[in-house]
């Protein structure tokens, strides 16, 4: 089956993600070809088959191949290996940058892909926004009530609101939080820790909260069992999971104010095998009705801003979405290009303090 | 005659040989096998981690360990294992010796409840001291229901709750090689010691805990060295927190994709496991553990 003599580990990466790709949509569809279409699995993915995917597939007539991704490594193993099976990825924006600077991602062609609604910034030469996620802080109504800490400041202030704390054991936010926690307006966060005595005081400010967490947590859904299991009282998670806690019963409130939003990007890996229907499925899934759809099943923030004027978002579900225009102005879009290139060093500096025992 | 024995001779050697050829043949696929996914992805590892980023032939990875934080992570990595070794060998000893006097059927049974928790996957067991240990856990809600505590104590989500799931797990590894060397000693060595004046206590002393060492020693070593190694204990019941070299591994190549750094980590850990052994031997004598 494999010509070649001793596969290496990419190689064997690149052979695994084509066999473990899955066909959807069934024999009925007239089938002028495939579209492999990588997201992060679980009920994520689950979310965009039945809000995009399979409409998508149905309305272009062709088979829409899925794979599941754990990041940039994955990308850069199928174009190391030369062996692309993947035509559309969904990836983190600090990727979709850092993929592009490796010269490892297709330019798009937008005279297929339609912008409209988009905002401006999200639209790259090699990348476009897809899905918004933000992170705000979340607080057990059992502790606070309704009066909970809702800026940095407050998720800071340990006297005035005693209770154990949970951040993600990552660099990324924590730099940018902890400059709001000085009373940074949101729209300087990236001016300051542009300079050296910003950067400075947000690892001081970063520094000083350490020793008060009492979770690092490591991924999204160990961040919903410490919310939904009481284990903590304030903490900094995904909007979307902290509503299906919400959702379970439990007494959870949050705001969106000084809430990190994240964008995920679509991108075509460079020598992607179907490059013509790869732009065609970019352009279907950044229709304002997928994106409305998505959102209707999981609150995660449509970018095309006309998502809420399709009527498929009631008004209390709007409000609940990220990038509703009476949500996106409290949160931080993070900034991609500042963690790109000194990740590593970065994430050296703020090991050290989680590390520093008390 | 003479040409008889010759033959006889002959005919020996011959047969030795053929002997000698069978076990070679028979021990050849798994010493293949070894050789092939034991002592290759060990040499590609290490060669891996003498190589840079820029693809260049450098020590960068091994000047990188200098720093603080690798250090700390190998004295953290070093601290927890000692600790969760030390606590096996208190929780361990008097429980092997307990199963050692027990009649063969008795100890058979209370055997396989020291395996039990063997068949079950390290994450589950894992996870279950977390629904113990947490904030609302089994623990903390029976100690509140009972008026012994007023707030929750703080069990998960540090060094001490890594450490108890660490100890769980490893307790096996400890009970079973000194189980064996118990049960193989003569309890008339030890009444022999009373009969002839010794006190209970100094016999036991004296007599069972020397001849009982080299199961001792085994199951040390054993426990160390897998300790060395944890990940998902620490990572799961550490809150974050408690970072083993494992855990530092894993990010060098999750976060940052470098190869070659995370192999200086790992040859670095093997060195330091083997030069351990060695100095162990060197003190302890491990070879007596094998032939006796």
């Amino acid at each position: 089956m494999v010509k070649q003599t001793g596969i290496n580990r990419r190689g064997f990466l690149a052979g695994a993600s084509a066999v473990s790709a899955l066909v959807i949509g069934g024999p009925a569809i007239a089938q002028q070809g495939t579209v492999t279409f990588t997201s992060w699995g679980g009920a994520f993915q689950d979310a965009l088959r039945s809000s995009m995917l399979t409409p998508a597939g149905q309305a272009l007539g062709i088979a829409i191949r899925e794979d599941t991704t754990n990041g940039i490594q994955d990308v850069r193993a199928q174009i190391t290996a030369r062996r692309v099976v993947w035509d559309v990825t969904e990836q983190e924006l600090p990727t979709a940058e850092t993929l592009k600077r490796e010269n490892a991602l297709e330019p798009l062609d937008y005279s297929v892909i339609n912008t409209d609604g988009i905002p401006k910034e999200l639209v790259n030469s090699h990348y476009v926004g897809f899905v918004n996620f933000t992170k705000v802080i979340a607080w057990q109504a059992s502790t606070y009530g309704e009066n909970g800490p809702t800026t940095w400041a407050d998720f800071w202030d340990v006297k005035k609101f005693p209770g154990k704390r949970s951040l993600q054991q990552q660099v990324n936010y924590a730099l940018e939080a902890a400059t709001m926690a000085q009373g940074v307006a949101i729209a300087d966060v990236y001016k300051v820790l542009g300079t050296k005595e910003g950067m400075d005081k947000a690892w001081a400010k970063l520094e000083e909260i350490a020793p008060h967490i009492t979770v690092w947590y490591r991924g999204g859904s160990q961040s919903a069992q410490l919310l939904r299991d009481g284990e903590v009282d304030i903490i900094h998670m995904g909007h979307n999971r902290v509503e299906s806690v919400i959702g379970s019963g439990k007494k959870v409130n949050y705001k969106f104010d000084g809430g990190t939003m994240d964008i995920d990007a679509l991108m075509v890996p460079r020598g992607a095998p179907n490059k013509a229907n790869a732009m065609r499925l970019i352009n279907e899934l950044l229709k304002p009705e997928p994106q409305a759809r998505l959102a209707k099943t999981m609150p995660l923030g449509p970018v095309n801003t006309n998502a809420f004027k399709t009527g498929i978002l009631s008004e209390a579900d709007a409000l609940k979405v990220n990038t509703h225009p009476s949500n996106i102005g409290k949160q931080l879009l993070v900034d991609p290009n500042f963690y790109v290139g000194r990740l590593d060093v970065l994430t050296e500096r703020f090991e050290r303090i989680k590390q520093k025992r008390s | 005659m003479s040409t008889a024995t010759a033959m006889n001779a002959d005919e020996l050697a011959r047969g030795q040989r053929r002997e000698r050829a069978q076990f070679i043949g028979l021990s050849l696929p798994a010493t293949l096998l070894i050789l092939i996914i034991v002592f290759l992805p060990l040499f590609w590892l290490s060669s891996l981690s003498f190589i840079d980023r820029g693809g260049e032939l450098s020590t960068e990875n091994y000047q990188r360990l200098a720093g603080d934080l690798y250090i700390e992570a190998f004295v953290v990595t070093f601290q927890i294992s000692a600790a969760v070794t030390a606590l096996c060998v208190l929780l361990g000893y008097p429980l092997a010796y307990w199963l050692s006097r027990k009649p063969q059927h008795t100890a058979n049974l209370l055997l396989i409840c020291v395996l039990l928790p063997f068949w079950t996957a390290v994450l589950v067991r894992t996870y279950a001291w977390l629904v113990l240990l947490q904030r609302n856990g089994l623990i903390n809600n029976t100690l509140l229901s009972l008026g012994i505590i007023d707030a929750p104590l703080q069990l998960a989500h540090n060094l001490t709750a890594s450490i108890i799931g660490m100890v769980h797990i490893m307790l096996p590894f400890l009970v079973l090689p000194l189980y064996a060397t118990m049960k193989s000693i003569d309890g008339d060595l030890v009444r022999a010691a009373v009969g002839l004046g010794s006190s209970p206590t100094e016999a036991f002393w004296r007599i069972f805990v020397p001849m009982s060492l080299p199961g001792l020693f085994a199951g040390v070593v054993l426990v160390f060295i897998m300790s060395l190694g944890f990940y998902v204990t620490p990572a799961l019941l550490g809150g974050g927190r408690v970072q083993m070299l494992a855990q530092r591994i894993e990010s060098t190549i999750t976060i940052f994709s470098n190869w070659g750094a995370a192999s200086a980590l790992g040859v670095v850990l093997l060195l330091m496991a083997l030069a351990l052994v060695a100095l162990l031997h060197r003190v302890f004598g491990l070879d007596k553990l094998f032939v006796r």
